[in-house]
């Protein structure tokens, strides 16, 4: 299903595709290099390699252009490249048989995203370094199947509602938020045993 | 007051901004009283706000173009065939070359066929093996037994004393029994006696010892050591 929600410069974008469409396939460049951040950010969240990342970024651009015959005209080609590199990389996890852990060397945070989560004063976790942050998100991460983590891997992207998660995923609406609040359920307690831990040690 | 469990629900849609009014206004006013709502309420809080900060490494420029590059020679290829689709013109082609063409597509169907009732039939295979696994290892068996003839026919063995059961005699407190045996080595009777173990020796011939149990092991010499590792005590004869 292609998602038929308006995604800013997708004007600018239909009119590339009928350029590649019409033969033209050096109009997917500017495509590339206007989504390869996002769709590698995408990937990488859900495989958690960054070798894997980039060849999957190369996948999805040239499942594209191959499959771009197939692309609905109405709907965002964003979205439409985006549930091409979640599947993938879904996909390619499958493929490898690889287990779903995570290892904390492997977490890279936004740092100003990371400053605007540490900030609730309400708990003590703004004193938590990073790398004790990665730990923990590597762990519930590895909590999590494939399906759960291109929920979330999308979900991080900030660019789309569940209702495209759902669309591009093939999924109703309702299993997206559910497979969310596992993953915030998950690290949750994470942080929770995290600081209760400390505390103790603290006390004892 | 709404029980915690419950807040947790709202807690989350919360962070979604899908709770209407009321909902907020129930779920501020489960905070103020809540101590421990309060708390996880400020853990969800922290583990969205991470969820959403998990980022990719870096990816420099030269990686890009090496990317770039992949996409554009494969792009490249596919533009080269779709040029070369539509622009040339296929030489003409005979009949004869189209009958060898049916001929080579009837050949494939059928070995395609043949392939299929191959995978299919795997249980036949896997029969098959059984039975051709059952032909190697009996004639594995015929050489091993071969080889075991010839090494004994070389190094003839001494026959097993043997105790023969008409022989034993069985009294109060003992078992008597004539061991035949050819063999020049010394035999010994291993008996069991209320549960102690006692041995006698002897040459070849004649030997007995006593039992209450008419338990009687024989052993050859240098399978026996006595306690504490010496010789073994010779009970006296009944």
């Amino acid at each position: 299903m292609q998602s038929t929600v308006a995604h800013p410069g997708d004007n600018e974008d239909r009119k590339l595709v009928e350029e590649i469409l019409a033969g033209r396939t050096a109009a997917l460049e500017p495509l590339f290099v206007k989504y390869r951040e996002r769709i590698y950010r995408i990937c990488y969240r859900v495989v958690f390699n960054k070798d894997d990342a980039l060849d999957l970024t190369q996948e999805a651009f040239l499942k594209a252009l191959r499959a771009i015959e197939t692309f609905k005209r109405e709907s965002s080609f964003y979205t439409w490249l985006c549930q091409i590199a979640v599947n993938a990389s879904i996909d390619f996890l499958r493929r490898k048989g690889r287990g779903p852990k995570v290892s904390f060397d492997e977490i890279v945070f936004d740092e100003a995203k990371l400053a605007a989560a540490k900030n609730p004063a309400s708990t003590p976790l703004h004193q938590i370094e990073i790398k004790e942050m990665g730990r923990l998100v590597a762990h519930a991460l590895s909590a999590l199947s494939e399906d759960h983590r291109a929920v979330f891997s999308l979900f991080a992207e900030k660019d789309f509602s569940y209702k495209e998660i759902a669309e591009m995923l093939g999924c109703p609406e309702g299993t997206v938020m559910s497979r969310l609040f596992y993953a915030r359920k998950k690290l949750q307690e994470a942080l929770k045993s995290y600081v209760e831990t400390k505390e103790r040690s603290k006390g004892g | 007051m709404k029980p915690c469990d419950d807040n947790q629900d709202l807690m989350m849609r919360r962070l979604d901004g899908a709770l209407n009014l009321v909902e907020q206004s129930t779920l501020d006013a489960h905070l103020r009283e809540c101590p421990r709502c309060t708390r996880d309420c400020g853990y969800l809080l922290v583990a969205d706000g991470l969820l959403r900060a998990v980022d990719a490494p870096k990816v420099s420029a030269e990686e890009w173009a090496v990317v770039e590059t992949e996409i554009a020679k494969a792009a490249g290829a596919e533009d080269d065939l779709r040029v070369a689709a539509g622009a040339t013109e296929p030489p003409p082609v005979s009949r004869e070359e189209w009958d060898g063409v049916w001929q080579g597509i009837e050949r494939e169907a059928l070995l395609g066929k043949r392939e299929e009732k191959k995978t299919i039939d795997i249980r036949t295979l896997r029969k098959r093996a059984v039975w051709q696994y059952g032909v190697a290892i009996a004639a594995a068996a015929v050489v091993v037994l071969g080889i075991y003839l010839v090494v004994g026919m070389m190094h003839p063995r001494a026959p097993k004393p043997t105790i023969a059961a008409d022989e034993v005699q069985v009294g109060k407190g003992y078992a008597y029994t004539t061991i035949k045996t050819e063999s020049a080595e010394s035999i010994y009777v291993i008996a069991q006696i209320n549960n102690i173990e006692y041995v006698s020796a002897s040459t070849k011939g004649g030997f007995m010892y006593s039992t209450e149990n008419n338990v009687m092991e024989i052993a050859p010499k240098s399978a026996l050591t006595g306690p504490g590792g010496g010789p073994v005590e010779v009970p006296p004869k009944p």
